[in-house]
């Protein structure tokens, strides 16, 4: 890690010392990253080096942003007293941020083999290695392979005299195949993350993508179309990832509850079954979203946003930590230094239980198995819509026939509440979720039954 | 503003990359800076001044081809960018499919109204009064909230350079404002309903988008029911229309995703893929077009297409690399919103034009308007087939509004309806999104399934 950084940052909060503010910080970031992306075989790689530097000043019940893509003392400081002074001539009506005691710590995440020793041309023969996989099968009319790795370098400094930094890897890979039969198309995506360094072949081999994502797609092609209706339905580890991130999750972001989320004034009443506790936590061995400290300077701490059904807290940053009373979670996330930090997610989870699959299928007539989605949204009401990709029929507490472009909506409180049983497997997901900024987030669980759920049929 | 020359530093970054040993090389520098307000439930939750700038490289070396990005222009960083990409280049294997950048275009025409010296020099004051202005409206409206809604004002300049010699610079102004204003009161939340206004020229015009999205927020303060599902009557707002037409017709009317079989309209040309009510164009000249620029985002001059003529198929957006996989030339779409963006194929200005309808015919009788699509992103590319909520949908009778069907599902697959089941589109248009104008339009027979 480069100490002068946080040389820089002291020496640009200095030189401002001559205004008053509640809280100045200042963020600097040195991402640097490569991209491999295959499609149907032709392979693209490219790189960016992405340094900037991000300012925050509240002053006045307002927090004025700005940033530089100039790492030097002059445009940093312009940026401060930019935001600053448009700060200054808000007058906007938000509380003082949380302010925290003087720290210093420089955190560096572990990893089994750093990504920068790994030559290129050894990662670009592993991604080819599945892209022959791929390739040969009859089946896929046309694949995108995407490997993405990122060396992050966080700076941060603030007016409180904390100076932090933090260094971690990233790397993310993603197969997408799509194929054509008898006139019917269908796509299948898998991923895989890890901030472990270039081990992302060690926790998926090229087999397994080429594996899923082949039978994901057959199954497409070869599914039957669901019966619009209510029914039972057991959702798999990534699905349930996937519900408790877009339609629980965003909901209690607490400028999302202050917005009026569904979870609005809904603290100590019970939301879920008692069977459903959901956390957001930082500390999940290899999630997306673990680290030590958020892009606001906060150290990340466990957030419980439901224990046993009833709602505890939310997830939040300084600002709104003050707003709602509440201690910061550690939930300030910015995509990068070209956008102030707001309430993300990290790594959210549905915790297990005690019951096994098969226990879960047990005394199902008639329902659906969810494996895995294709993308969903949810609005501040609750109300959610996801789209799926993976799915079988149950019947008579069997798993039947593979079901295609099934799709589920609903309201989550009222899904939540129709858990009936929790398994005990765990599973994680990895992927990056749109909230104005892109993050990178994990989100899982185990297996989980819902009594019933509004399946979309296509009549 | 202007600061340094920009096509200066592009030039001399081309001259780097080839003293580097690159065969070709394209240098895309770009400066942005502004300024953006937004608020969060009725309050303002932050200011912003941003300055951007970046050079986007991308090399070959014969067929292997190289990017990289980085920002700031100091000649350490360009040159450190340009080594990784022609590192890159070197381990790569070949592209078989590539031919060359771009050779100059014979004629760039500059759109109009796409730059404004008073957009360019705006103060942070002028923004935070149409913003004040707005929250002030909103205030006074029994129940309502603004939700989420902001302006931002920004200046760009872009200029790109090739060893093909391509030298071309532009800039351009873009005012934006966003508005989402919710109704709560005890027993009912409406749902957020984005609106959006933009100009190249003119200051952000926050109001109109607040008010558009209260005004249909309060069509939502009276519930109505579906009895059952069945087929009806739906009318696509324009926004409704661009959020399920992006993922499907226009992923399929995408250069790339034709050459690689993804598109259904592959090898379709000149024939009827749509009702004869629709024409589709992409306008990168389009007078104060949100993304209206003199050249693409590999430098060759942008152009009005039409795309779907009267429902026949006539063309689709390319960039060089992907039209000349298949022996054609770039259609000036090159889309690169970004220095650290590759170029790849995309859409300038998507213009679905109006029929010649009044809204009254199209809200004749019983039907169902669709103001906003839930999970359109999620509808399937490559069949069409979607089951999307909307959310919201409002039923009209005899043109006038009965209620909000809470929760209800549209479904059906949209390559076969833009075919069959439209009835009706409207004279007037909407800006749907910065960058999609679109009219309403009336589908008959859509499978709409009531809340659970």
């Amino acid at each position: 890690m480069d100490h002068s950084i946080l040389d820089l940052i002291e020496y640009s909060l200095k030189s401002i010392s001559d205004l008053k503010y509640d809280l100045a910080d200042i963020r600097i970031e040195k991402i640097r990253f490569t991209r491999i992306e295959v499609k149907d075989s032709v392979v693209r790689v490219s790189s960016g080096l992405d340094y900037g530097a991000a300012v925050r000043v509240f002053v006045n019940g307002s927090m004025g942003f700005a940033y530089t893509t100039l790492l030097e003392k002059n445009s940093i400081v312009n940026a401060l007293r930019n935001a600053y002074s448009m700060a200054r001539a808000t007058h906007g009506e938000f509380p003082k941020p949380y302010l925290l005691e003087p720290l210093k710590k420089l955190e560096k995440h572990s990893v089994k083999r750093s990504i920068v020793d790994v030559p290129i041309d050894v990662k670009l023969s592993d991604i080819r290695d599945l892209d022959e996989m791929v390739a040969k099968e009859v089946l896929i009319k046309s694949h995108t392979i995407n490997y993405l790795e990122r060396l992050e370098e966080k700076y941060y400094g603030s007016s409180e005299g904390r100076y932090l930094a933090e260094k971690r890897e990233l790397v993310y890979t993603a197969l997408l195949v799509y194929g054509e039969e008898a006139g019917v198309r269908a796509s299948s995506f898998i991923t895989e993350g890890t901030i472990k360094g270039y081990s992302i072949w060690d926790k998926r081999s090229q087999e397994s993508f080429y594996r899923d994502a082949t039978r994901k797609l057959k199954n497409q092609l070869t599914g039957k179309t669901p019966k619009a209706g209510i029914y039972p339905v057991v959702l798999g580890p990534k699905a349930v990832g996937v519900f408790v991130h877009e339609a629980f999750g965003h909901l209690a972001e607490a400028d999302l509850v202050v917005g009026g989320s569904a979870l609005q004034g809904k603290r100590g009443v019970k939301v879920a079954s008692e069977l459903v506790t959901i956390i957001d936590a930082p500390d999940v061995d290899d999630g997306f979203g673990t680290f030590s400290f958020d892009d606001e300077g906060v150290e990340a701490s466990r957030a419980t946003i439901v224990e046993n059904g009833v709602h505890v807290g939310v997830m939040n940053s300084r600002v709104y930590a003050s707003l709602m009373g509440d201690k910061p979670t550690g939930n300030g996330r910015a995509e990068s230094f070209r956008h102030p930090p707001i309430v993300r997610m990290r790594n959210t989870i549905l915790l297990p239980r005690d019951h096994s699959f098969e226990e879960l299928l047990e005394g199902i007539d008639f329902g659906y198995y969810i494996v895995s989605t294709a993308g969903g949204q949810t609005n501040l009401d609750g109300s959610f819509q996801v789209g799926i990709e993976e799915a079988y029929e149950i019947v008579n507490g069997e798993i039947g026939s593979p079901v295609r472009n099934l799709g589920i909506t609903g309201n989550t409180l009222e899904t939540l509440k129709n858990i009936d049983a929790v398994g005990k497997d765990f599973k994680l997901g990895y992927g990056r979720c749109g909230k104005e900024q892109l993050a990178f987030v994990s989100e899982g669980g185990p297996h989980v039954r819902v009594k019933r759920i509004s399946v979309g049929g296509r009549a | 503003m202007p600061y340094t020359n920009l096509l200066d530093i592009a030039s001399l970054a081309i001259k780097w990359a080839r003293d580097r040993g690159a065969d070709s090389a394209e240098v895309f520098v770009q400066r942005r800076q502004g300024r953006r307000v937004d608020i969060l439930a009725n309050r303002i939750s932050d200011t912003r001044y941003i300055d951007d700038v970046g050079i986007g490289v991308r090399v070959a070396l014969g067929k292997k081809v190289g990017f990289s990005y980085t920002t700031s222009l100091s000649p350490e960083k360009v040159k450190e960018a340009i080594e990784l990409a022609i590192n890159q280049a070197k381990v790569s294997p070949a592209d078989k499919y590539w031919e060359g950048l771009p050779e100059p275009s014979t004629q760039y025409t500059t759109p109009r109204d796409i730059y404004s010296s008073e957009l360019a020099d705006i103060d942070s004051k002028t923004l935070i009064d149409l913003v004040k202005e707005a929250i002030d409206f909103v205030r006074k409206e029994k129940n309502a909230i603004l939700s989420r809604a902001g302006t931002s004002v920004f200046y760009e300049e872009r200029a790109i350079a090739n060893t093909n010699g391509v030298e071309v610079e532009d800039k351009g102004t873009h005012a934006i404002a966003v508005a989402s204003t919710i109704i709560k009161s005890d027993t009912l939340t409406t749902p957020a309903i984005f609106e959006y206004t933009s100009s190249r020229v003119e200051k952000p015009d926050l109001l109109s988008a607040v008010k558009k999205s209260l005004e249909r927020a309060k069509l939502c303060t009276s519930v109505s029911k579906l009895d059952k599902p069945g087929k009806y009557s739906v009318v696509f707002t324009p926004k409704a229309v661009a959020e399920l037409f992006s993922s499907t017709i226009f992923y399929a009317l995408r250069g790339d995703n034709v050459v690689r079989g993804r598109s259904p309209y592959h090898g379709k040309i000149g024939e009827e893929i749509t009702s004869k009510y629709l024409t589709v164009i992409d306008d990168g000249l389009l007078v104060g077009g949100d993304n209206s620029w003199r050249f693409d985002g590999e430098g060759v001059a942008t152009s009005r297409n039409v795309l779907v003529e009267s429902g026949i198929l006539r063309n689709f957006v390319f960039d060089t690399y992907w039209g000349k996989r298949i022996g054609l030339e770039s259609t000036g779409n090159s889309v690169r919103r970004s220095y650290s963006q590759q170029p790849q194929p995309g859409y300038t200005n998507i213009v679905i034009e109006g029929g010649d309808s009044s809204l009254e015919d199209l809200l004749d009788g019983s039907v169902i308007v669709l103001y906003n699509l839930q999970g359109a992103h999620t509808a399937n590319s490559d069949t069409g087939e979607y089951s999307v909520l909307a959310n919201p949908g409002v039923i009209y009778k005899d043109g006038e509004p009965r209620g909000w069907l809470r929760g209800i599902t549209v479904s059906g697959n949209i390559f076969e309806e833009v075919k069959k089941n439209i009835s009706i589109v409207s004279r007037e248009k909407e800006k749907a999104f910065p960058g999609i104008e679109a009219p309403w339009i009336r589908f008959d027979n859509i499978v709409v399934t009531p809340k659970a």
